[in-house]
């Protein structure tokens, strides 16, 4: 059935044109079989556009695809899913009121499964193979980003029994140890003899759970082969080219008086469970705080609480004001829908916020509105027009519109939730220097991060969170990292 | 997904119109009628004299500003399905306010006070919905549903009862209105019912292009937690744009008693509030377009009844409305698609 050394998938010179972009400029994969293979490259360097082309999501201008030697159908998401190759995407692609079954049973036999209510035993036997431990009776809503990943990758593995997994940016809502459940979850999955193609930016996971490595740059792939034969330092040099870039270092140590101060602060998740207990800090202007922690430990509805948009259950917080406003930068987690209002242009959502001080009335002019979208794009070179709406950006350009206008009147306080998380190596670190460097000038910076380098790289200062509470504070040029990794997931301190 | 070009939208209208022409033909042909006469018949009915054509915008008048105050509402993401009932219930005020009016009022006084009525009615109605959506999170797509009947079966029992006319018998009228409670007659050919649409119909625009009130309803529209965040409050932003479709719906019921039919009465509206929906999609919230949806749309309306003279059923002027919005829709969402022909790249040679 096939020829010996026939790759599982073979991607053959596929080219690919968003207007006027070249996303995948003569594209060529090989994906063994029961071996993983990353794909890596900045934001917009084209994995995405080459796997949904692999999906069958796209059409190709040109080029063609091999499955198990046999000439795929392009274009054609039935005939990818047919030919056993299952894609879970970055945002996932579930009926949030169903069930994680009926989500199941949605793709796999179209409801048939919903009238024995319950699992069929090939799912359970799935389930224990690959080690899946989540509750498949749970309304997809209720489910935390790690079992909606699981559900996304059960759903692909029994969806015509798929031969090729390609999951793209899976860790980027995973915790550390989430992360590495899944790695070990992937490993049992190429056991059986199925492979996977993983397309991440974080190249350490990369060296530590690949077995190849395709390496893309502006559309292009300028690197491919086995993982043993490149450094961490050859791969990201092959990802950004000959720009440089920097790591970041922390702001000098000078803080002056508290800009920002919390007492006692208690706060609600969205299920109205307490997220946040009795947090109590100060931001000092000068000087950058970090805020670690694995995530999901009430980092963000803290963030969320001092960005205004979250209720307090008690405790206060002195932060800057300006007419009942919010008197500063704040970057949530979330871009759209958050920060940004999706289906508006990205000139609209430049002024949100703004909108109600000068030079704003009752009605906005064009010309004051155009020009605060083009300081808020070309602050940090988004590469945006002022009439698009904001949906079309990608992760890097929406971050750096939104850096673009909270950072536009140089506030005295800056809070930035994950501020890098899903940005590719140039991205994360312009931004980085980006709050160092306001520190650095004079504002009180607060940040939360789930890398523990990036805290040490650019914070003077480092709150560990755990279970909703502070339980340990480091100064950055102390590192104690054994000490803080084992006081991130335990709480307690040796 | 890119937003056509007007020379795009205008050819998938043209498009539509053209389908509906020919798919109301084959139902004509199919009932034995000939389409050709009929079409015919139905455009003088809606547009073949001056009377008729003023007729038809009487009738253009309570669709535009329902589809007006629809579209209003819909910027800040609220269906109002309750056009029908704010109509009624301004109609009610107005009439209210003119029959209650002592004799000897100057006519600028009681015109004046027959609108205020209007828009108040309306925007108390739409009102109760609206604190409904806020305070008990009621989705406003029932509650307004449900209040239309309610209005609607009001007027019914007014005009059957306290306010039925002595004069007119068993017929369910109110008294006429008083001249001084009464809208102008059209000066120089201007309607001042069409003048007051047109005027909402640049208010909206305005809204549009750059009232903070509107941008503040998009914002909500789009997205609640991102008015949160900007500092917007949503829920009482999207309740204000409620209120104001409910007070637009209400005026036209005004218009609708003080100019034309001139007294409260059963079944004042056909439908206005129904067709404001069915016109506020079709024209895809641009405020031209409601202007132009609401002159075929009553088209439709007085062609009906015009198609009965001839012997053919009405019915076919309603069955072309809803022929009608189905073809420019699929007109709207096939254009989102691109047809590739010839060999898909890769195929097996």
């Amino acid at each position: 059935m096939m020829t010996a050394g026939e790759p599982l998938v073979r991607l053959e010179r596929l080219s690919k044109r968003f207007g006027q972009s070249l996303a995948n400029d003569q594209v060529s994969i090989s994906v063994p079989h029961g071996k993983v293979v990353a794909v890596v490259g900045e934001n917009g360097a084209g994995k995405t556009t080459a796997m949904n082309l692999l999906a069958g999501l796209y059409m190709p201008d040109s080029g063609r695809i091999y499955v198990r030697g046999e000439l795929l159908r392009p274009g054609s998401p039935r005939d990818s899913v047919r030919a056993g190759i299952g894609m879970v995407h970055q945002h996932f692609k579930l009926v949030d009121t169903m069930t994680g079954l009926d989500n199941i049973s949605l793709a796999v036999d179209r409801g048939q499964i919903l009238r024995r209510r319950r699992t069929s035993p090939a799912i359970d036997a799935l389930m224990r193979e690959v080690g899946f431990s989540f509750d498949l009776d749970v309304y997809v809503w209720q489910m935390t980003l790690a079992a909606r990943q699981q559900l996304e990758i059960l759903r692909a593995l029994l969806s015509a029994g798929t031969h090729l997994l390609i999951l793209d940016e899976p860790t980027s809502v995973l915790s550390a140890l989430e992360s590495a459940e899944l790695f070990g979850r992937l490993r049992r999955i190429t056991a059986t003899g199925r492979s996977v193609v993983l397309i991440s930016h974080k190249l350490k996971e990369v060296l530590e759970i690949a077995d190849e490595v395709v390496v893309m740059r502006a559309g292009r792939v300028v690197h491919a082969g086995p993982i043993g034969s490149v450094t961490l330092f050859e791969l990201g040099r092959l990802i950004v080219g000959d720009r440089l870039f920097g790591t970041g270092r922390p702001p000098p140590q000078r803080p002056g008086r508290p800009v920002l101060r919390l007492d006692h602060v208690r706060v609600a998740n969205d299920l109205g469970l307490p997220a946040v207990e009795d947090v109590s800090l100060e931001v000092r202007a000068g000087e950058l705080v970090a805020i670690a922690g694995v995530s999901g430990n009430g980092q963000t509805e803290l963030m969320e609480a001092i960005g205004g948009i979250r209720e307090l259950r008690g405790g206060s917080i002195a932060k800057p004001h300006q007419q009942r406003h919010r008197g500063f930068a704040y970057i949530p987690s979330q871009h759209l829908g958050t920060a940004l209002a999706p289906n508006l242009s990205i000139a609209e959502n430049a002024i949100l916020g703004r909108h109600r001080s000068n030079p704003f009335r009752w009605w906005l002019r064009r010309r004051d509105v155009d020009s605060f979208a083009r300081a808020a794009i070309e602050r940090f070179d988004a590469k945006a027009q002022a009439r698009q709406p904001v949906r079309q950006l990608s992760g890097g350009n929406l971050q750096r519109v939104i850096l673009g206008r909270e950072l536009a009147e140089d506030p005295e306080l800056i809070v930035a939730s994950y501020p890098t998380r899903g940005l590719d190596v140039a991205s994360a670190a312009q931004i980085r220097n980006v709050l160092v460097d306001h520190a650095a000038a004079g504002a009180a910076v607060l940040v939360a991060s789930e890398e523990l380098e990036e805290s040490f790289s650019i914070a003077n200062r480092i709150l560990v969170m755990h279970r909703g509470r502070i339980v340990g504070e480091y100064r950055s040029d102390s590192p104690e990292l054994a000490n803080i990794g084992r006081l991130m997931t335990t709480g307690v301190a040796s | 997904m890119t937003t056509p070009s007007r020379a795009e939208s205008a050819l998938r209208v043209v498009i539509g119109t053209i389908a509906t022409f020919v798919i109301g033909a084959l139902l004509l042909v199919l009932t034995g009628h000939n389409p050709v006469f009929a079409f015919a018949a139905m455009f003088r009915g809606a547009f073949g004299s001056i009377v008729a054509f003023a007729s038809t915008v009487d009738k253009a008048v309570p669709i535009g500003l329902c589809a007006i105050g629809i579209s209003l509402a819909y910027r800040g993401g609220l269906w109002n399905i309750g056009a029908e009932g704010q109509f009624y219930f301004g109609a009610f005020a107005a009439a209210g306010f003119g029959l209650s009016l002592p004799e000897n009022v100057p006519h600028a006084l009681g015109i004046a006070g027959v609108v205020a009525c209007g828009l108040a009615g309306g925007a108390a109605w739409a009102a109760i919905a609206a604190a409904a959506k806020v305070w008990l999170r009621v989705n406003e797509v029932l509650s307004t549903l449900m209040l239309n009947y309610v209005a609607i079966l009001w007027v019914d029992y007014l005009v059957s009862g306290p306010w039925a006319d002595p004069v007119t018998f068993s017929f369910p009228y109110s008294p006429e209105l008083p001249d001084a409670a009464r809208l102008p007659a059209p000066i120089a050919g201007i309607d001042l019912g069409a003048v007051i649409t047109l005027l909402a119909a640049a208010a909206l625009y305005a809204v549009d292009r750059g009232m903070r009130w509107g941008y503040e309803l998009r914002v909500a529209g789009d997205a609640p937690r991102a008015a949160a965040y900007g500092g917007i409050r949503a829920s009482a932003v999207t309740a204000s744009a409620l209120v104001a479709a409910g007070a637009l719906a209400g005026l036209a019921g005004a218009i609708e008693v003080a100019g034309t039919t001139g007294r409260l009465q059963s079944g004042l509206s056909p439908g206005y509030g129904f067709i404001g929906i069915l016109v506020a999609w079709l024209a895809r919230s641009s405020p031209l377009g409601i202007i132009a949806g609401s002159v075929v749309y009553a088209g439709l309306l007085n062609g009906g009844f015009s198609l009965q003279v001839s012997g053919v059923p009405s019915a076919i002027g309603t069955v072309l409305q809803a022929v009608l919005l189905v073809c420019i829709l699929t007109t709207f969402s096939l254009g989102r698609y691109r047809l590739r022909f010839g060999a898909a790249v890769g195929e097996a040679p």
